[in-house]
Order: structure tokens, then sequence, then C-alpha cells
């Protein structure tokens, strides 16, 4: 089976979402191929889990106040902090038959993807059960996974350089978990490319695209008119609603 | 009515809250959020509605049986925290 690659772009948080949602529709009548996506958010904004609490996890003031955006994912895990110039994220929307049966190898196969582009940039990671990947026991990506009517979405984070005070300052999680603690030690959990190899985004994502497709027949691809006109609606209907971002 | 709560960071999963209602003697509403996976999503919901109507207070081992039962029944799959995490947690509070 072919798949379709969507090079790195920038969507806000509401879109990035749709996408990955209207995609999934697609691959699940046949009309799309199993898609890899890789992508940025504009403006920088907090995507919590799909079980989470907004008000639990996000400080909505300074997110007005510093112009973040903020969603509520549909799949599980944690909030994060998506910044603008910060992080590379990727999806992997494929038919479920066509991915590994069991949720926990799944992970650590496309997790092992991106530890083989960090490999090549000469960054030893490695994978922690159930979704992260450390590098020198410090996270430097988390990923979730749903597989809803036969369709598997995978969809993680890659940090390329990490503001950890830009953090804070949206994250209520973050900052309860440091409050005894002095700044850096948030710092001490957490890492980024930037601190492991003086690489450029695009030769990250170069490597990123060669793990993800290695042994698979592919093609870069645009998202059709269809998926695009769905993933609007989708803002439309879901992503943007309060009672989508506030149902928990 | 009254509305209690917990939270608890599994060990080696995921953090758990609970938020419960009730009125002394009876459960009306149960909300569980945390940074953990339940497989299909709609799961939870069905977890949350089968501890409404629970007495207070309830044994951890009477939670865990309706929360199994409802696990077993429809399927779910819960990554980052077990049942008896949950039921530890919701018992708990209903005391």
């Amino acid at each position: 089976m072919k798949w379709r690659v969507v090079d790195f772009e920038y969507w806000n948080a509401w879109m990035n979402m749709a996408i990955d949602e209207a995609v999934g529709e697609e691959v699940k009548s046949g009309a799309s191929s199993p898609t890899m996506r890789f992508y940025g958010w504009s403006p920088s904004a907090v995507s919590i889990g799909c079980f989470q609490s907004l008000q639990d996890e996000v400080d909505l003031d300074a997110c007005r106040r510093d112009g973040v955006d903020f969603v509520r994912r549909r799949t599980g895990a944690g909030a994060v902090y998506h910044d603008k110039d910060g992080e590379i994220t990727y999806s992997v929307i494929a038919p479920e038959e066509i991915m590994e049966k069991d949720i926990s190898k799944s992970y650590s196969t496309i997790c092992g993807w991106i530890i083989d582009a960090l490999d090549v940039l000469e960054i030893s990671a490695t994978f922690q059960p159930i979704n992260d990947i450390l590098v020198e026991g410090k996270k430097i990506s988390g990923s979730a996974q749903t597989r809803r009517g036969g369709v598997f979405l995978q969809h993680g984070t890659l940090l390329y350089n990490v503001y950890p005070s830009k953090m804070f300052s949206v994250l209520k999680v973050g900052r309860a978990k440091i409050s005894d603690k002095p700044i850096t030690s948030y710092e001490e959990r957490v890492t980024s490319i930037l601190r492991h190899a003086r690489v450029s985004k695009d030769r990250v994502l170069q490597e990123l695209r060669r793990s993800f497709t290695k042994g698979k027949e592919w093609e870069t691809g645009a998202y059709t008119n269809e998926e695009m006109e769905r993933a609007r609606q989708l803002v439309v209907e879901r992503y943007s609603k309060r009672e989508w971002n506030f149902s928990r | 009515m009254q509305t209690v709560a917990a939270e608890q960071k599994v060990k080696g999963g995921k953090l758990v809250r609970v938020r419960i209602i009730h009125d002394g003697s009876i459960v009306f509403q149960v909300i569980i959020t945390g940074d953990f996976f339940v497989h299909p999503e709609e799961g939870l919901d069905s977890i949350e509605r089968s501890l409404v109507g629970l007495k207070v207070p309830t044994s951890s081992e009477e939670v865990e049986k309706v929360v199994n039962g409802i696990v077993s029944s429809e399927s779910i799959k819960l990554i980052g925290f077990s049942t008896t995490d949950l039921a530890k947690l919701v018992a708990g509070v209903l005391i």
C-alpha cells in the first residue's frame, strides 16, 4: 500500500486536529492513502488530552495574554505546549489493519522511527513506555494514539528547541510539578534536538521523512479538496467549540 | 449535595483524577480526568455512568467489581491505570 507524505506546514491548532480527523475519514473510505504528515502550530498552542480538563491543565488567561491557542485532542495523554518555532509534530493515519494490533508495540514501532532519525543526527534516544522518547533520561518526544472506526491515528511531538518559560506560563501541570523546585528542575526533565546537535529543522525533517518511509512505498502529496473542506467543517462543528474544548 | 475529589499519579503509569457529586448516600455524577488512555475513548463515559448510583460509602472491592463489569462487557482497554487504581481512588472519597 502506497503512503502519502505531506511535508511540514503550519496550521492553527483547530485545523491541525481537524486535518487529522478529516484525513482519517478519507482513509477509512479508501479515498485517501495512508498518510504521514509533519506540521507545526501557528500561532503556538496548547493541546490537551481528550480525558483532561482544560481548566485543570491550562492557564487560559495566560494563553489569551500571550496569543496561545488551545484545543482538545481526540487522543489521550497529557497537555502539550506546541511552540511555533520549537516543535515538529507528526501524524500517522492509516487503516488499522496495516498497523500493529498491539497498542504498546505500535507505539514502540513509530517511536522507533523517530529514534532512528535521531540516531542519524547522532542523538542517542530510547523508547520509554508507554509513549515517550528520552535522550539522556530527558523527554524529547511524546505521542498519543487512537483507533476509531478501523482507522489508526498516532500523533506526537519532537522538541527541536525548548522554551521552558513559555511552557510554564500556559501549562498548569508544568507549574504544579515544579512548584517546590527552581525553574531549572523542569528543564532537567525535558530536552530538545538543539541541545544535542547543531542541525537545522529542515535536516531533522529530512531524516524523519527518511526513517518514517523506510521500506515503504510512498510519494509526497497534498490534502485533497474534500479533506480540506471537511477539516474546515470540523473546526466549526467541533474543534473551535466551547462544548468540545471544555467538555471535561 | 457535595463534591469530592481526589487524584493519584499511578506508579509507572498516568495521573488519574476523580470528581464525584453525591448527596451523602448516593452518587449522582462521576467525572474522571487525566493523561491516561482508554480504548475505545467512549469507554470512559461508560465507566463514569456505571458508577452513578453507587452507595456512599462503598468499598474499593465493590467499585472494582462494577468497573470490571463494564470494562469486560464493553471490551474497554485502560492504559496508564488499572481498574484497581480507579476503584481505590473512587472508594477513597466515598467515605
